[in-house]
């Protein structure tokens, strides 16, 4: 535990100089997975083959905001990390948590080399192939997991 | 405060407040809920304020109606939270502030619904009209503030 204890000393102790900015973190990564989920759910749908109306190419456009998202919710969640890490480290919730991310980061890599480039090519009436409709799916279902877990961290597997 | 204590005395409140599921489970749903509404609301709006330039907006009014589904699952989740702590909540000026801005925001959203449902299929790729700028702008501030102000109500 002592690497534990050396974030906790060195690392941790500038998150509690200021007395609001684990609120003020808090309320980022709020946002932060706002951003993230809101650009998801309208990307999964359209690459699951809902809300044709919206051009496949178009909606692409998106994860911009996804980056935005999980940049915010990555410096605040080291934040979280260093301001507490006898906290986070042991717990269950937390541990699933980054797993899913993991998951849902290869599930990203293979969207990007698989179905992005025929993504773009989609017209309104394009068959939408089952790879497609696989990924999407597994990516609101993990994504989701991944909020509902950060969200129960206070709650379950406390160690 | 008669309305409230009596709410807070409830045998459901009693449960949310007590059982070792109840509280984790609906404030999940909230979260997710949360993640729907206001994740799509700021896309939404965003791309009515001129970003994702590429994205039409006739695509739109659709998403409004999936952000609805978010809604309820706060209304009731949110509804459900309340009666734990009814009259904490209702004093504190965090809740206050949260609770007028989704009221507000969702207002709006309902204002816009039928617009987009009728109008956004004919604005091209262009700019919207320029109320309707001003009616996104208005959306994006107030979700936000929804956000930071119900994340300080853990706090003040």
């Amino acid at each position: 535990m002592s690497t534990l204890d050396w974030i906790a000393a060195n690392l941790g102790s500038f998150v509690h100089v200021m007395p609001w900015t684990w609120p003020i973190a808090e309320a980022l990564h709020f946002l932060g997975l706002c951003l993230l989920l809101g650009a998801l759910i309208v990307i999964d749908l359209r690459m699951m083959g809902f809300n044709r109306g919206l051009a496949a190419f178009s909606v692409h456009d998106l994860l911009t905001l996804v980056w935005v998202g999980f940049t915010i919710n990555l410096v605040t969640g080291i934040v979280f990390y260093v301001g507490d890490p006898h906290r986070y480290t042991p717990n269950v919730a937390f541990q699933l948590k980054m797993v899913l991310v993991l998951l849902a980061g290869v599930n990203a890599l293979y969207y990007q080399r698989n179905i992005a480039p025929q993504m773009a090519t989609w017209t309104e009436d394009t068959e939408v192939p089952v790879n497609a409709k696989v990924v999407g799916a597994l990516s609101l279902l993990l994504w989701f997991s991944v909020l509902s877990y950060g969200r129960l961290i206070p709650y379950i597997g406390t160690g | 405060m008669g309305v409230l204590q009596w709410l807070e005395g409830s045998g459901f409140a009693d449960w949310i407040q007590t059982s070792f599921i109840a509280y984790p489970l609906v404030i999940t749903m909230h979260s997710i809920g949360m993640a729907i509404m206001v994740g799509l609301m700021l896309v939404l709006n965003l791309r009515l304020v001129g970003l994702f330039s590429r994205i039409p907006y006739g695509g739109l009014s659709k998403l409004l109606g999936l952000a609805w589904i978010g809604f309820v699952i706060n209304f009731l989740s949110g509804a459900a939270l309340f009666t734990a702590q009814a009259t904490v909540f209702a004093t504190q000026a965090s809740f206050i502030v949260k609770i007028l801005a989704v009221f507000a925001g969702a207002g709006l959203a309902a204002y816009m619904q039928p617009i987009l449902d009728r109008e956004a299929a004919g604005w091209g790729t262009g700019a919207v009209p320029g109320n309707i700028r001003g009616l996104a702008t208005a959306s994006l501030v107030l979700w936000t503030l929804a956000i930071l102000a119900g994340r300080f109500t853990a706090y003040l």
